[in-house]
């Protein structure tokens, strides 16, 4: 691998993983309007299917396979048990989980 | 059978046959042979990114990338790619929709799906449409040329 690749690499990774920490902000933003009231269910649903969708495809290519396989599994768990007001605490449970998975990821 | 721990799906006469689909959706799709330029389809900026890079510092390739299917497809007849790198899961228009209005073409591209739905009944669909392959997602940038190629049939 020539320098300016690894380079390259390297500073999309460290794009990657700031985007990464907005969309963890966001999908607690997304859960506390659900709780609040102040989002729609299915609404919110969607923009979390969005980001995790997103996080599942990306994150291995990124070096960050943990928390793309977290994010897959979070992702089919919105279908099992969607984001509504009284599965707010669960939810916020497990995105607290995929947030640990990026902090013990490498880098 | 489709395994689900590859990186790239190539397309399969025989099991295009056995999809069931209606004879207008399957289409041999004709190897391009060469590749030189890609046209990238792609919603999120971050892979966008790591695409170009890929295929550009890794794999040797001109790339042009598309924020969405909209605008590939209006830019298509001006890029004339050896073939396209399609996004399945995008917003306004997905990749599928996109797939269907190049194919309308007189100079329809040929496509590479790139997904994270690898379910085999989602890739024999995809296959089933005339696509080439199918790169999965997350995908490995240091061989994504590579495989791009393989699936285009380059020696």
């Amino acid at each position: 691998m020539t320098a300016a690749l690894a380079t390259g690499l390297e500073m999309l990774r460290v794009r990657f993983l700031q985007r990464v920490r907005e969309d963890l902000a966001e999908l607690d933003a997304a859960l506390e309007a659900l709780e609040t009231g102040a989002g729609e269910s299915a609404e919110v649903h969607r923009e979390m299917r969005g980001i995790l969708h997103r996080l599942a495809g990306s994150a291995g290519s990124f070096g960050q396979a943990a928390l793309g396989v977290e994010a897959a599994r979070l992702e089919s768990e919105l279908e099992a048990d969607p984001p509504d007001r009284p599965t707010v605490e669960r939810w916020r449970a497990r995105i607290a989980g995929l947030a640990r998975t990026l902090a013990t990821a490498p880098g | 059978m489709i395994p689900n721990d590859v990186a790239t799906i190539e397309a399969d006469p025989e099991d295009t046959e056995r999809s069931g689909r209606p004879s207008r959706e399957r289409s041999s799709p004709e190897l391009p042979g060469n590749v030189e330029h890609v046209l990238c389809v792609e919603d999120d900026p971050d892979i966008r990114a790591l695409v170009e890079l890929a295929l550009q510092s890794v794999g040797g390739l001109r790339v042009t990338s598309c924020a969405s299917g909209i605008e590939a497809l209006a830019r298509l007849p001006e890029v004339r790619p050896d073939v396209v790198l399609l996004d399945v899961m995008m917003p306004e228009m997905d990749g599928l929709e996109t797939f269907r209005r190049m194919a309308t073409g007189d100079d329809a591209p040929p496509v590479i799906f790139m997904t994270a739905k690898v379910q085999p009944q989602e890739v024999r669909r995809y296959l089933g449409l005339g696509a080439l392959g199918v790169i999965a997602k997350p995908f490995d940038p240091m061989t994504l040329a590579a495989d791009i190629r393989r699936l285009c049939g380059c020696p």
